[in-house]
């Protein structure tokens, strides 16, 4: 793990199924120290676990060799988090609509819904192994 | 996350308590809904109210108890979801699935 500054922070972890844990704990204690709204930081933090386990699971194939990375930016009035895994990438508009009458009891693929549901704005990579999601902050929430 | 079963006027009331972070946690609580089927349990009460909030994977548990249960036309109630766990439910658009009480007492008491 490596922390920047105050406002950015990397981490680097292997594909384990703890891995999703030990990122949303660095951020809680990251945001905590920023004092951010805590809506924003609930949001930001459960789109961060959505992405990291698609890019465990999906992305690295659970194969616990391979690394994802994780770069959080804060700002004034954004938080902006990218994801990345070392798979050969997806088409994210082939993921189907998990709130579709065909699709709404299906128990898996409400990750990537969540994350867009969640975040004000999400944009992917051209190979579409690293996913960027951004929350703006309302302050005086 | 922790799950505690307790039998209690007909019903099989399951208290889930802590997050719903990985996929065991999601297979414990998939296998003993279906447990408590094989034994002929037909209603389940599930007690969020210790349950913080849930990502895709508590929804998955919730919507994999849903469909298990009513494919043995039984009955699952919800109790007291927290407001981060009701929010992520209405955004998932499973809300509509789920009858939620807002005691254990009152679920229990349900037709």
């Amino acid at each position: 793990m490596q922390t920047e500054s105050t406002n950015d922070l990397i981490l680097e972890l292997h594909s384990t199924r703890d891995c999703m844990t030990q990122v949303v704990e660095t951020l809680s204690e990251a945001f905590e120290g920023l004092r951010l709204p805590e809506d924003a930081t609930f949001d930001i933090k459960l789109a961060t676990q959505e992405a990291v386990v698609n890019a465990v699971e999906h992305g690295n194939g659970a194969d616990e060799r391979k690394m994802v990375r994780v770069r959080c930016h804060t700002n004034e009035d954004t938080i902006t988090v990218t994801v990345s895994d070392e798979g050969n990438g997806f088409d994210p508009g082939s993921v189907p609509n998990p709130t579709l009458p065909e699709n709404i009891l299906k128990e898996s693929g409400r990750g990537l819904f969540l994350i867009h549901q969640l975040c004000d704005e999400v944009r992917f990579n051209d190979r579409g192994n690293e996913i960027t999601f951004v929350k703006k902050i309302a302050r005086g929430e | 996350m922790k799950i505690e079963v307790t039998q209690a006027e007909g019903a099989v009331l399951i208290a889930l308590s802590g997050e719903i972070v990985n996929r065991e946690d999601q297979s414990a609580a998939s296998e003993l809904i279906s447990q408590k089927l094989e034994e002929g349990e037909r209603t389940f009460v599930l007690d969020l109210s210790q349950v913080p909030y849930v990502s895709s994977l508590g929804i998955a548990v919730l919507v994999g108890a849903h469909v298990k249960v009513s494919d043995s036309e039984g009955k699952l109630r919800l109790v007291n979801p927290r407001p981060k766990v009701a929010k992520i439910l209405e955004m998932t658009k499973v809300n509509d699935f789920f009858r939620t009480y807002s005691s254990v007492e009152e679920a229990l008491s349900a037709d």
